[in-house]
């Protein structure tokens, strides 16, 4: 089933506050798969080629 | 022991759900709200049943005609008791009434002494309260807490792209709310020009349009397309 109409970032919410929502949440049958995050490129500073003086 | 969990206590096993939104507010994203609500529902696998008391747009029926029930429930007490007799048995009801509608839904919720009767049918009401800035919204608000109080728990929506200022956060109510800890659902931010230009192409096209088609829609602008693109690329991969 797709999700994508609202956003898994969005329904996470609703199974974290399942207690405010369900009368009893053993009623959740599919738990949403957790997306960690966008994935990011960090770099450091210290080795950071751009921000070497030259 | 919270007041709150007082009144769960007082009120015994708790077999159903009862969501709804008494606040007067209108285009506030309370039809995103139940949409996410009843999104989660249906891939959790929880027996839900819609009730659309908001005769006038009836967005959850045309959304979800095949989940919801239409009562025209807040212009007398004879309509109120009658989608209140009609409840289905399931246990969670979403329930869409109209913004404007907080003082007709008090003095109903006072007549019918709906506090006891959810009580004594093992319902739990969970009121959705939108931490609008403008006052008709804050005041509404107000009175719908003062008067339901700890007998009902509250879930506190935020909504950035239509709410601008942190004038909600500076009230009184806002502390109570938080005093109580009551969670905050935060509605994904997608920019006011990009929710208006959405939501005036569904009313163009006289149909609910799902994101993923949104993003297709050549009508909107591209940096809209561009913003509800990123939303779905980042919400769509792990399902």
């Amino acid at each position: 089933m797709s999700l994508d109409s609202c956003g898994i970032g969005f329904l996470v919410q609703f199974e974290d506050y399942a207690s405010q929502v369900l009368p009893d949440i053993n009623l959740v049958k599919n738990k949403v798969t957790r997306l960690v995050g966008p994935r990011t490129e960090t770099q450091d500073p210290l080795s950071d080629p751009f921000l070497l003086t030259v | 022991m919270s007041k709150q969990e007082e009144s769960i206590n007082r009120a015994g096993a708790i077999s159903r759900r009862f969501i709804t939104c008494t606040q007067s507010t209108g285009r506030v994203g309370k039809s995103t709200v139940a949409e996410g609500l009843i999104t989660w529902m249906r891939y959790a696998g929880i027996d839900f049943a819609a009730v659309d008391a908001d005769s006038e747009h009836q967005t959850l029926s045309r959304r979800y005609p095949e989940d919801s029930a239409i009562f025209d429930a807040t212009k007398t007490f004879d309509g109120f008791a009658r989608m209140l007799n009609e409840l289905p048995p399931f246990p969670l009801i979403v329930v869409d009434f109209p913004a404007q509608a907080t003082d007709f839904l008090l003095s109903a919720a006072r007549h019918f002494k709906l506090v006891e009767f959810f009580e004594q049918s093992g319902i739990r009401p969970t009121l959705l309260v939108f931490a609008a800035d403008d006052p008709t919204a804050k005041e509404s608000a107000a009175k719908t807490v003062r008067f339901f109080g700890d007998d009902v728990d509250y879930l506190l929506v935020e909504n950035p792209a239509k709410f601008k200022s942190d004038e909600f956060k500076r009230t009184a109510l806002s502390a109570w709310l938080a005093q109580r800890s009551t969670p905050t659902l935060r509605i994904p931010a997608i920019t006011a020009l990009t929710m208006n230009a959405w939501e005036a192409l569904e009313r163009k096209l006289k149909r609910y349009l799902p994101l993923a088609e949104a993003c297709q829609q050549k009508e909107l602008h591209e940096l809209s397309r561009y913003e509800l693109g990123f939303l779905r690329d980042r919400f769509s991969g792990s399902v």
